[in-house]
């Protein structure tokens, strides 16, 4: 079962699963991003706040958006 | 004959009196800060595009009650000159790939989720940077010394010093960038041995100096009076 596993895999499929996996870890770091821009934003009350939090926002919607555009196109 | 003496209703108790008073001599540090600002010739306003903000009036994280903000301070913005050049090589580093020719044999699809996965790297470490220099601030109150500083990405490190600790506020302004711009480094000393606070790039650093000063002096003569 093992080796018919093993021969099914091409090396097109295997930098595949790579990719959209390393992907997925960078959807991670968005988070971490969001969460970054959260904490900044207590710190003092300014109009930025709620700009960094937006952007940073947008750019884990990116991220996500991307993983799923990568598993269509690759 | 006017009564000298009336009783009470029945069943009427007298209120003792509410602590209103005492919340009226509540000390105002407004009128001290105007004050102190028209000493060293300063008023309410913003410069150096938001990293010289006179008396902003925002609050900010743990400010205490009768507390204000005087100065907030952040580096000057052409100390952020690094990042954006940095960020604007990132930026081209895929299209001078391109050029060279060497995703020629790549599948289409690979070369363009790569480079869509680096455009949104770059937009990332602007979003961090640009945070970062925005939220690292030193701020000056009328009680305190603030800094607060973001080490990385969820690290903040607040550290305060009471202006009636100050031993000696100093400067450093040198060089040609320093110089032209008007920039430098503040550094508040207290009496505790290698306690210093810090404010980085900050511009006119002469100025923050001679205000932390005056409110430093402002303050002793307060608690001297035991205000």
């Amino acid at each position: 079962m093992m080796e018919a596993f093993l021969t099914g895999l091409s090396v097109e499929l295997v930098m595949k699963f790579l990719i959209v996996g390393g992907m997925v870890m960078y959807c991670g770091f968005g988070v971490v991003l969001f969460m970054e821009a959260k904490v900044m934003a207590e710190t003092f009350d300014s109009r930025i706040g709620n700009l960094g939090k937006m952007a940073a926002l947008l750019h884990l919607a990116l991220a996500v958006g991307l993983v799923a555009l990568a598993v269509v196109i690759l | 004959m006017p009564d000298i003496y009336q009783a009470m209703e029945e069943g009427r108790i007298e209120e003792p009196p509410r602590p209103r008073e005492k919340l009226a001599q509540k000390y105002d540090p407004k009128p001290m800060i105007k004050q102190v600002l028209e000493k060293c010739g300063e008023w309410p306003r913003q410069a150096m595009m938001g990293a010289y903000c006179v008396a902003p009036g925002k609050r900010f994280i743990n400010e205490q009650e009768d507390e204000e903000i005087v100065l907030l301070l952040r580096a000057h913005p052409i100390t952020t000159i690094k990042w954006l050049f940095w960020a604007g090589i990132l930026l081209i580093v895929p299209v001078a790939f391109e050029a060279t020719g060497i995703f020629g044999s790549w599948p289409a699809g690979v070369v363009l989720v790569g480079k869509m996965q680096w455009y949104l790297m770059v937009f990332a470490f602007i979003i961090h940077e640009f945070l970062k220099w925005y939220y690292s601030v030193f701020i000056v109150t009328n009680e305190r010394v603030v800094d607060i500083d973001f080490v990385n990405f969820l690290t903040r490190v607040v550290s305060y010093t009471n202006l009636n600790h100050i031993e000696e506020p100093s400067m450093v302004a040198g060089g040609l960038f320093k110089s032209i711009f008007r920039y430098g480094d503040v550094f508040v000393a207290t009496a505790a041995e290698g306690q210093t606070t810090e404010g980085r790039g900050v511009p006119y650093p002469n100025q923050v100096i001679r205000i932390i000063s005056e409110l430093s002096e402002e303050l002793e003569i307060r608690r001297e009076r035991g205000e």
